[in-house]
């Protein structure tokens, strides 16, 4: 069966000059709705490429995405921002709130653009800052905006939940709460979320792990029982 | 000394930032460019004429007289002290058709000066100087194009038209060789002339030797020590006012000199003429007597003949009526006549009956009588029977005694007694003794006696014998004669009756012969009188027809006479013309030799130049404008360095904190700051410097150029200012770089090394006002949380954009405040269409003009008024205004409005007060009903109040009352000009020419022509403000365009985030523009405000003191300046969109720097 994401033979190219850089090289993988999946590989590993593309950032210059029976290999900058807007959540690794809006307004500058949004109050309820809606990004800690960054993304009710290097920025323990409230989010709501690290020690929780090398898959494993993320340790 | 690494890293730093040292780069370029462009504007215009005069050798003084200069005044000259160079020359004033117009254009005919060393040479544009006598060189003319080209023929005509262009010039036709120009006529105004409308249109230049003049018409001179000297610096001024005073001084001399000489001349001129004169009128008056004596005597022949006429009229009527007279008593008597014959008719009629009647009565009786009468007669017979015989026997008897008593008597033979014996027998025989006896014998004589004695007795008893028997017969006699009685008595009767008859038919037959006879007279008589009638018809025709000749003739004698009499006034009147026309002529050259003022002479210096003058204020306008402007320009692109500076370093913390750890000193990571700033501004300021020295003077130096005649405008490198300005912007840029680094080098190194924490979100103040926030859509909340936020920005964007509105608006006012003058002034206040100089004529004769000039059939009304200039003192200061009386203060309305600007209330002229016009009022500080003391040239000061303050933008006017007037200068106003209004202004030219052939008025001249006259200044303005207006456009483009650059850098994760969060590209787009907008609006608001005041500083520091910009900015001016300010914003939005497009969401992934 076609996965719920599925990328066929991707090539992407960048020239730098006369050099021409081969970012992706026939990148095929699937991931199935409501999988967490994890796209894990070192620096420069093709992985970013990989979220730009499957993100609607970025566009291949070759093979298909298929996002949800849409190939969005083939669209249009104005269609990508559509697929954006509407289909897709992103939770950067520096949470990229905008500092002049509050916890709330970040989320409702994400909903107030898409079809059907969940209420901001709600979904910051959900991520578990029900307290803190009026606080600005710059009084909240790292994890709370990493919170507020989840919720902005949830609050679009996207097809499909992509986190780059959601830890990064954060201490272990933040980390661990962060994913685990990706994971619960997935589990829960039946979000289709894909996490893109370089860290291999959270692999053990996601349903389905690609690993990439050299703008590569190297390996796709599927874990039938993910760990739950309390009980890993890196 | 200085570390290599860091110099490499600097040349790397501009080069990775070469969009931002481009940009201080480019503002510090406009900013100094700008500034020293438009500030050394004007020297270079002062710089481009002073060289174009000095090349061209334009004389400091020019000369005219309204004699001409003759050798010694040109003697008098060359000895004066200051004066250089001398060159006499000549000009005339003449037509020249223009086929084009179709009308005659006035044209100044200059002579060609000496090539090479004479003054105001000409500059040749296009082909060459004259070579030729009849060849010629014309300006660039603005007139006439076709028939001014090259190699065209020039037909010039006289300026007057008693006097013929060979007059003056010896040559009539020139073929233009060469276009020119000269330093006289710098500006596009060529002066006035007498000829034609007054106006010169343009000049031309030909060989001097075709002057046909016994005097030079002008002289140009240089003065010396003036070479040395800037022709509009004071110190020209000094020295050309100092020589024109000592040349007036001379000229007095010379012009009493000349003035004498002529007069002396002319007075003898006059006196021939008056002598010749007086001859004519003497001969006239000796022919014309000759013929009034010819002409007497015919009309005399004349008045004869009439008279005769009359008599014989008068004979011939008095004839006729007599004729008349006779015929009809002739007529009269004929019908007495028929009427008398007519009666008689009837008589001989009755008569003729009666007649009839008597004659049937004798018939009747007749036969009775007659049987009577028959009776009678036969007893008569019988009677007279007895008697017969009785007698004859007594006769018988008495015979013989007779004869012989005849014998006896011896006178009878013897034989006549025969017979004698009866009666005595022997008788016989004794009677035949006795007669035979002689008696002379005497025997026989007795004898005889006794015989005869015997035979008497004898006798005498036979005689009474014989007596008896008579007697018995006597008896018979009575019966038969008483008989015969009856029966003539019977016989009478009835012969009588018969006689009677007789004579009554004869009478009848008479009488009816005699009334034949009268109807034959009668007719006769008829006939007679129609003969008469016609004959005297005939005459009559006759008759009047001779007098109708007569009368004919006496007419043709008239008409000959009076033909004598036209004849003769006419020969009279044309000779008393003649000798009238010449009495006048005299007469007119005595009163003008009377009248001959002095020679004046005009000693004009270039400031007498119109265009001269004109140019030094336009050059001042341009400094005063360049005063303040570029000054703005300066301060908005130091404002922007600053910004993008500290922009800069801000940028560069992470660096500058690492190279603080690494150990480099506080100068040494300055530097680089410095270097970049100060390397920004150096290339800046050289770029704009050397665009700016040359474009901006270039662009309004030939703006100008519409105006004036003036060469390629020179523009150099002005190093002085360079220097200054270059300072400026160094130090600005150097300053702000400075004080950046200086608090980013206050902190620690470790702080710095530290990604500087965003600046916390903060809530505006209209959060705390629910009701208000609530309802503002969420996007909104956004921008205007940002718009707080980046306060700074949001600040020296509005400062911008408000020194950019300003600008303009200053740029729209002040051409509105410019332009604005001459449609108010001549379109709102100054209502009338011409005026109409006077020349100094009495009272009454201006009054005639006046009627004459009203009469034009395109002249609508007139108004007489007198202008005069005059000082007025009021707070202190002293300025020269136009005086102005109108005749009629009543009247003024059509022709001048006085009003109040701003309420636009009529002002009313009373003989309380005197009304001054705005500027005036604003210059000497008064307010109505403060004193002014108005002195006239070398007159009395007289005190007046102000009664009014009218609106007016040109030149300063004291407008009062006749009667005030009076009152004041004790005299009553000497009127000398007609303002009028037309029924048609298009006929301006047509209605100058015809009014200048009145001899009361100088000059016409047209409120259009000044009109048309600021059009081009106004349209040589629009180009600056248009520059003005592009500049400050640019500046706005720059600052926006920047500051929203470093926007858009600062914020480039958050518009990376809302791409990727699905933000369309047009949302980012209006994330920034939202701000930009708000920016925008608050910055022409600011900007309208300063404009305003910056509007009113300029025009405050422009504004001389003869004109009033029009103080108000129209709304347009404001819609215009911040419609063109959103443009202008609009394109950086646009601009900034594209970059918003490029922006790569990737770097949403990068780590906070």
């Amino acid at each position: 069966m076609a996965g719920y994401v599925e990328l066929k033979d991707v090539y992407k190219r960048y020239k730098m000059g006369e050099v021409t850089i081969t970012a992706s090289n026939g990148v095929s993988f699937e991931i199935e709705k409501g999988e967490f999946a994890v796209i894990v590989g070192s620096s420069g590993a093709g992985k970013t490429t990989i979220l730009n593309i499957l993100g609607g950032m970025d566009s291949c210059d070759q093979g298909q995405v298929i996002v949800d029976g849409q190939d969005i290999g083939g669209y249009s900058p104005k269609q990508l921002t559509e697929y954006r807007r509407h289909d897709i959540g992103f939770v950067f690794q520096f949470y990229n709130l905008v500092p002049n809006l509050t916890a709330k307004e970040n989320v409702e500058l994400a909903a107030q653009i898409c079809r059907d949004p969940m209420d901001a109050g709600e979904v910051l309820e959900q991520v578990g800052l029900g307290e803190r809606l009026s606080n600005f990004p710059a009084q909240l800690s790292g994890g709370e905006q990493q919170r507020v960054s989840i919720a902005r993304a949830l609050a679009k009710r996207p097809k499909l939940l992509l986190c780059d290097e959601p830890t990064g920025a954060l201490d272990y323990q933040t980390g661990k709460t962060i994913l685990k409230l990706l994971q619960d989010t997935c589990r829960q709501q039946g979000m289709t979320v894909v996490v893109i690290t370089h860290n291999s020690a959270i692999t053990p929780m996601a349903d389905r792990v690609i690993r990439m090398k050299n703008s590569q898959v190297v390996e796709i494993t599927r874990n039938p029982s993910p760990t739950p993320v309390e009980q890993i340790e890196w | 000394m200085k570390p290599k690494a860091l110099i490499k890293e600097m040349v790397r730093e501009i080069w990775k930032t070469r969009n931002r040292f481009f940009s201080i780069l480019a503002i510090v370029a406009i900013g100094t460019g700008f500034f020293a462009g438009v500030k050394s504007s004007c020297p270079d215009m002062l710089l481009t004429a002073q060289t174009y005069f000095a090349q061209t050798y334009l004389a400091d003084i020019h000369l005219v007289s309204t004699f001409g200069f003759n050798e010694d005044d040109l003697a008098a000259l060359a000895g004066r002290e200051g004066v250089g160079e001398i060159m006499p020359t000549y000009s005339v004033d003449v037509f020249v058709h223009s086929p084009e117009k179709n009308e005659n254009a006035v044209i100044k005919v200059h002579a060609l000066p000496p090539e090479g060393k004479g003054l105001n040479q000409p500059v040749v544009l296009e082909g060459r100087l004259p070579q030729s006598p009849g060849e010629c060189v014309v300006e660039q003319t603005l007139h006439a194009p076709e028939s001014f080209a090259l190699g065209e023929t020039v037909t010039l005509a006289s300026g007057s038209e008693d006097k013929d262009i060979t007059e003056t010039l010896k040559r009539s036709q020139y073929q233009v060789v060469g276009i020119v120009q000269s330093p006289f006529y710098i500006s596009l105004e060529r002066g006035s002339s007498t000829i034609g409308d007054g106006a010169i249109d343009a000049f031309m230049m030909i060989p001097e030797e075709n002057f046909d003049l016994e005097v030079y018409t002008d002289v140009f001179l240089t003065l010396k020590g003036t070479k040395a000297l800037s022709p509009f610096a004071d110190e020209y001024e000094a020295v050309t006012e100092f020589w024109k005073e000592d040349l007036e001084a001379l000229a007095k001399e010379r012009s009493q000199a000349r003035y004498d000489e002529i007069v002396d001349e002319a007075q003898e001129k006059i006196d021939e003429a008056r002598q010749e004169l007086a001859d004519g009128i003497d001969t006239q008056q000796r022919e014309l007597a000759d013929a009034e004596q010819k002409i007497a005597e015919a009309q005399q022949e004349l008045e004869d003949g009439k008279k005769e006429y009359a008599d014989g009229k008068k004979e011939f009527k008095e004839e006729i009526a007599k004729a008349q007279q006779e015929l009809a008593d002739a007529r009269q008597e004929l019908e007495d006549g028929q009427r008398e014959w007519d009666e008689g008719w009837a008589e001989y009629t009755d008569g003729k009956a009666e007649y009839l009647d008597g004659l049937a009565e004798f018939e009747k009786q007749r036969p009775q009588a007659e049987a009577l009468l028959a009776q009678y007669r036969q007893q008569a017979q019988q009677l007279r029977q007895t008697i017969a015989q009785g007698e004859e026997q007594l006769a018988q008897a008495e015979g013989l005694c007779l004869a012989i008593e005849g014998i006896l008597a011896g006178q009878l033979p013897p034989e006549a007694a025969a017979g004698a014996d009866a009666l005595m027998p022997g008788l016989e025989a004794m009677l035949t003794l006795y007669s035979s006896l002689d008696e002379t014998d005497p025997a026989q004589a007795a004898q005889k006696a006794l015989m005869a004695q015997q035979i008497s007795s004898g006798v005498a008893s036979m005689r009474d014998e014989l007596a008896a028997q008579d007697a018995q017969l006597d008896l018979a006699r009575d019966g038969l004669r008483q008989l015969e009685a009856g029966i003539s008595e019977g016989e009478f009767q009835l012969f009588k009756a018969e006689l009677d008859l007789a004579d009554a038919e004869k009478q009848l037959e008479e009488a009816k012969e005699q009334l034949n006879d009268a109807r034959q007279e009668l007719a006769d008589g008829w006939q007679e009188l129609e003969d008469g009638e016609r004959e005297f018809e005939e005459e009559k025709a006759k008759g009047e027809e001779e007098l109708q000749e007569a009368a004919w003739e006496i007419a043709d004698g008239e008409e000959k006479l009076a033909q004598a009499r036209i004849d003769y006034q006419e020969g009279k009147e044309e000779s008393d013309r003649e000798i009238e026309d010449a009495k006048v002529k005299i007469e007119d050259a005595q009163r003008e030799l009377d009248d001959l003022s002095l020679p004046k002479w005009y000693v004009w210096t270039r400031q007498n130049n119109p265009g001269y003058s004109s140019f030094e204020d336009d050059a001042a306008k341009v400094d005063a404008i360049a005063a303040v402007f570029p000054v703005f320009f300066i301060m908005v692109a130091a404002l922007v360095c600053l910004t993008t500076m500290t922009r800069m370093v801000e940028e560069q913390r992470v660096q500058i904190g690492t190279l603080k750890a690494l150990g480099y000193s506080k100068g040494a990571i300055m530097a680089k700051y410095l270097v970049y700033a100060v390397a920004a501004s150096l290339l800046g300021s050289a770029l704009g410097l050397s665009i700016g020295f040359r474009l901006f003077p270039l662009v309004i130096i030939n703006t100008y150029r519409a105006m004036y005649v003036i060469p390629d405008p020179l523009v150099p490198f002005h190093w002085d200012t360079a220097l200054w300005c270059t300072g400026a912007a160094v130090l600005c840029t150097g300053v702000s770089a400075f004080a950046a680094c200086r608090r980013e080098l206050a902190a620690c190194p470790a702080q710095l090394m530290r990604p500087k924490a965003p600046k916390a979100g903060k809530r505006v103040l209209l959060e705390k006002l629910p009701f208000l926030w609530n309802r503002i859509r969420f996007i909104q909340k956004v921008t205007l949380r940002n718009v707080f936020r980046y306060k700074r920005r949001v600040f020296m964007t509005v400062v911008g954009i408000a020194g950019c509105t300003a600008l303009m608006l200053t740029g729209f006012g002040l051409k509105y405040a410019i332009g604005a003058i001459v449609p108010k002034q001549y379109g709102e206040v100054f209502l009338y269409h011409g005026i109409a100089a006077l020349d100094e004529v009495s009272q009454k004769e201006k009054e005639e003009a006046g009627q004459r000039l009203r009469e034009k059939a395109l002249v609508q009304s007139a108004a007489l008024a007198m202008q005069k200039t005059m000082d007025v003192t009021g707070g202190g200061q002293v300025k020269s205004v136009n005086l102005f009386v109108p005749q009629n203060p009543y009247d003024l309305e059509p022709y001048i409005a006085l009003r109040q600007r701003q309420t636009q209330e009529p002002l009313i002229l009373e003989d309380r007060g005197v009304i001054i016009n705005e500027k005036l009022a604003k210059l000497l500080g008064l307010a109505v009903g403060d004193e002014i003391t108005i002195t006239e040239t070398n007159g009395r000061p007289a005190k007046a109040q102000v009664t009014g303050i009218a609106e007016n933008y040109t030149l300063n006017y004291v407008y009062m009352t006749p009667n005030l007037y009076k009152e004041l200068f004790r005299s009553p106003p000497e009127y000398n000009l007609y303002l009028f209004n037309m029924e048609d202004t298009s006929q301006e030219s047509a209605l100058s020419q015809e009014l200048l052939k009145d001899d009361s008025i100088l000059a016409v001249s047209y409120a259009s022509d000044g009109n048309a006259k600021f059009k081009d200044m106004i349209s040589s303005l629009n180009s600056i403000v248009w520059v003005l207006i592009a500049s400050a456009g640019l500046l706005a483009f720059i600052v926006l365009y920047n500051l929203s650059n470093i926007n858009v850098n600062e914020r480039i994760r958050e518009l990376a985030t809302i791409k990727v969060l699905g933000f369309y590209d047009r949302e980012v787009s209006a994330y920034i523009y939202r701000e930009n907008n708000i920016s925008t609006v608050l910055g022409i608001a600011a900007g309208l405000a300063l404009g305003v005041v910056l509007e009113k500083f300029v025009i405050a520091t422009a504004e001389v003191d003869i004109v009033m910009f029009a103080p108000d900015i129209p709304l347009w001016c404001f819609g215009m300046a911040a419609a063109l300010t959103a443009v202008f914003t609009q394109i950086v939005n646009v601009l900034i969109h594209f970059k918003l497009k490029k922006v790569d969401m990737v770097e949403c992934m990068k780590s906070v720097e």
